[in-house]
Order: C-alpha cells, then structure tokens, then sequence
C-alpha cells in the first residue's frame, strides 16, 4: 500500500512537472471519453425504450372456427410446454369481441355483421431469449403447423426493426469503444513517451544505482492511469452539466446508471493502465537500444 | 572483492578495436584506487564494466560475488545497489531537495517507511557535512556541495564499493579536497573506493594503488602503501 501510495505521488509530481503537457493530454483525452460517454447515454435510453417495446412482442394464434373444447385444451396444453412461451393466454371470440365493442363504443358488432367474425384466439408472450425476430419466426411457423389453428399473426417487422436497431446500437458502441481505447493509447503514448524521454537522463542515473526496471516503470504507469481519471472525470462532469442544462428539453431522458459509470471508470483504468505500461515499456527499450547502439 | 580476468571491452561492431585490452587485476577490500590515464583510455570503461553498465567483449568481471557471465538480469540492480557511483557532473534530480535525492535512492529498494527514510538520509547528510542544506535544491548549492549531496546519494545504500568517475574534474581546488576529504574518511571507515581522475598529485599523494592505463592497456599498477595506512 505504501508502495503504491509512493509511485502515485511520484506519478503525480511527474504530471505536475509537465503541468502544459499533462492539461493537453488530460483534454485530449475527456474529449474522446466525453464522445463515449454521450454515446453511452444514447445507448443506454435506447435500451430502456427497447426494453419496454420487447415487453410488447407477442403471438396471435388464431384458431379454427368451431373447434371443439377438448381441442382447444389440447392446443393450450401443446403450446404452455414450449420452451420459448413464457406464458398463454385464451381469448374467446365472445370475450374479443367485446373488447373490439369496448373498444368502439358501440355493442351492435354483431348485428351489423350478422354474427361475430372473431376467432378464439391464444395471445403467446415468448421467454426472454426467445423474442428476436428469428425465434419468433420459427416459433410461429412451428404453431401454425398444428392442426385446428387457422393463422398465426406477429409484428414481424417491427420486431425485426427493433432488433436491427439494437444491433446497430451494439455495434456503434463497441466501434466507438474501440476508437475510444485506440484514441487514449495514442494520446497516453505520445504524453508518456514525452515525460519519459524528459527524464532519460534522471532514469539512466537511477538504472546505474540500482533501480530495478519496475521501479523506472511505475511511476509513468501510475502517471498514465491519473491522467485518464482525470479525463474520465472531466469528461463525466460536462456530460452531467451537459444534462442538467437540457434536462428541461429532453424530458424522459435518463442519465447513466451508476453501474455503467463504475464499469466507464473501471475500463478506462485498465486501459490506462494496460496502455502506459505497453507505452512506458516500449519507450524504455527503444532508450536502452539506443544507449547500445550509440556506444558501438 | 574486485576480479577483472582477461576482460577485453570494445564498442565498435569490428573486433579488435579495443577500449580496454587483457585488463587481468584484482582489487581487495579496503583498497583506495586511483585509475589515471588520458581521455579515451579507458577509465570509464573500467568502473561502467564493474557495474556491469557495460558487459565484457571478452573475459569475466566477478564483482561482490556476480560474475558478468553468470549473472542473472534480475540480479544487476542488486550487484549496482553494493556499488555507490559518484559521476564528474553529479547527475542529481533536478527538481528534487538534497534530501529527497537522497531518501529516492533508498526508497528505489524498497524502504518506504518514513521515520527509517528520514533518518538514514540524515545519517547520511551529516557523514557529508550537508544536513543544515538538505531542503536545498540541487542549482541552490555550490559544484562542491552537489558532488557531496551525489556522494551522500551513493552512501546511502552503505555500499561496501563507491566509484568515483572524475569526481572532482569540475571543481576548483579547494572544494575539489573537500570531496577526497570526504572520500578519504569512507576509506578509513573501510569500503573500497575507484577513482577514475587526470589528477596525478592527489593520486600520489592519497591512493594506496595507482593504475594508469594507456590506449586500454595497465601500464602501471602500483601499489604506494599498504591499505590500512592512515593518509593525512
């Protein structure tokens, strides 16, 4: 702990020593974490929305006019088994058409029509995992495959928007997360290889004496890792300020679960952390190389 | 203590090109070593050779028992930290205090523990007569000051050998004694100091053995009293 304790404070005396350096990289880097994080915020009110909208999916299983009770139960019994159907529900012609005359105000339906047009219906809600627009196809064509059921209707293109849309919210992310992780490497690398290289001689010295290779080393990974808290902070900050101003124009917005912020933290710590130490490495032994080839 | 066997050292990709050539000598414990000889003969190579800063194109350097061909990457920082080296341009941290150059160097081996810190560079401090400056920075304190502060540094690890690369080559007269002065009382408390210095009178006149080397060949290696013997 007092190890760790030291190579912080060393980290953070280095940065302070480059204070112009470090406040270009600490900006460079919010920026790129603020364009992540916003993304973040989109994503995560997409998903709620589409969370709602999935609890919509469902199948109509229409079934045969006149079909007997006994088979309708056998049906029921057939389809509550499905490993995709969380639950069934039996809607009777009578009881749909007085939803449809609840629903238009009047109860002459059927003496309009002469007769009630409804079928008995079964209204399916898939399990989760079971709801994407492959499943339910499958599992509609499965359905409608049994004798006694006349049609079997979906959403199938809604559905299928939906998990299109969600694909391509997946995608973005992780594309924009790897621009992200590809972006705090370089700018990491540049300010790093920076600081190191203003202490060349300071590490030549210290190697002489007897520093060990980790001991040259942490102090630029812990400086790395400050540097890209720091970032994540700001960047958190003015996304915060951000929604805290537009909340008002925005309304049903909702801002990023603390677990997502925990998991944004934890990430951009490893990859500092995972990037100064492959920056800091790499730059040590370029120094060592060049010390041997200049001798030679 | 010291075993140069055969060594031969070159920079140069043809072999050959020898910056030191069949170096064969052995240094005891205790000894006060001065290595004389022109720029470019080889003095450097010698001491960055015993740090293993340098590795031997040919022949063994064995050093407080690590042998330069047998040693283990991992082991070098332990072989360096039983070596305090004192360089002619000083080579503290700019921006770090006397005392802070000092406490770095053993916190670099692990002893992180404030109140040990503090009173091992005040130990220190005071064997070189700079307690009363150690909140100086190092461009606060006179050249002499700053050799002493860099010998404070090599100490602090009580290494049982210091080298010395021209410790007093940018240094007047007068402070130039102050730091033999300095290294003269490490030689009566018993570690074993190399100089590598132009300076034949203080050679003559403090060393128990004076080497001089010549285009990276011993060409006297003489011994001017036995160690132990008190230098005034």
């Amino acid at each position: 702990m007092r190890a760790l304790a030291f190579f912080v404070q060393e980290g953070w005396s280095s940065l302070r020593r480059n204070l112009a350096a470090s406040l270009a990289a600490v900006t460079a880097l919010a920026a790129v974490l603020f364009v992540l994080l916003l993304l973040l915020l989109i994503s995560h009110n997409i998903l709620f929305l589409a969370a709602r909208l999935e609890a919509r999916k469902g199948l109509s299983v229409f079934l045969d006019p006149g079909l007997p009770p006994e088979r309708v139960e056998e049906l029921r019994r057939h389809f509550t088994g499905f490993r995709e159907v969380a639950s069934l529900r039996f809607v009777s012609r009578a009881a749909a058409l007085a939803d449809v005359e609840a629903d238009l105000g009047t109860s002459r339906i059927e003496e309009i029509l002469g007769g009630n047009p409804l079928p008995d219906t079964f209204l399916i809600e898939p399990a989760p995992g079971s709801a994407d627009a492959a499943a339910l196809e499958r599992l509609a064509g499965e359905i409608g495959a049994y004798d006694g059921v006349e049609d079997v209707v979906y959403g199938r293109r809604w559905v299928e928007a939906l998990d299109q849309g969600l694909r391509v919210v997946s995608q973005a992310n992780g594309l924009t997360a790897g621009l992200a992780i590809l972006a705090i490497i370089l700018v990491l690398g540049n300010t790093l290889r920076l600081l190191v290289l203003m202490r060349e001689e300071q590490l030549g010295v210290m190697k002489v004496i007897g520093a060990t290779d980790a001991f040259l080393r942490a102090p630029f990974i812990t400086a790395g890792a400050l540097l890209c808290m720091l970032a994540a902070g700001a960047a958190l900050i003015c996304l915060y300020a951000g929604f805290l101003a537009t909340r008002d124009w925005l309304a049903g917005v909702r801002f990023l679960p603390v677990h997502w912020l925990a998991f944004f933290f934890l990430g951009v710590g490893f990859v500092g952390l995972a990037g100064s130490w492959l920056t800091v490495q790499a730059t040590l032994h370029h120094l060592a190389r060049r010390g041997d080839s200049g001798r030679a | 203590m010291i075993a140069f066997e055969h060594v031969h050292k070159s920079y140069a990709v043809r072999r050959g090109d020898w910056v030191l050539e069949d170096l064969h000598l052995t240094v005891e414990p205790g000894e006060l070593v001065f290595i004389l000889g022109h720029s470019g003969a080889g003095k450097s190579t010698l001491l960055k050779l015993i740090t293993l800063e340098e590795r031997p194109t040919r022949g063994t350097v064995e050093v407080a028992g690590f042998r330069s061909d047998r040693i283990r990457r991992g082991e070098v920082p332990q072989l360096r930290r039983r070596c305090g080296v004192v360089f002619q341009d000083f080579r503290l941290i700019r921006d770090k205090t006397i005392s802070e150059n000092v406490a770095y160097c053993l916190r670099m081996t692990g002893t992180l523990e404030k109140g040990v810190v503090r009173r091992a560079v005040a130990r220190v401090l005071h064997s070189v007569g700079l307690y009363g400056l150690r909140d100086r920075f190092p461009h606060e304190l006179s050249g002499g000051e700053q050799q002493r502060a860099a010998i404070g540094r090599a100490l602090i690890h009580q290494p049982p050998i210091l080298l010395a690369d021209e410790p007093t080559g940018n240094l007047d007269t007068r402070t130039g004694d102050e730091v033999m002065e300095v290294l003269l009382r490490l030689h009566r408390a018993g570690t074993t100091i190399l100089v590598a210095t132009h300076d034949e009178q203080r050679a003559q006149r403090l060393a128990t053995r004076r080497l001089t080397l010549e285009q990276g060949r011993v060409v006297e290696d003489l011994f001017l009293r036995p160690h132990g013997t008190e230098i005034y």
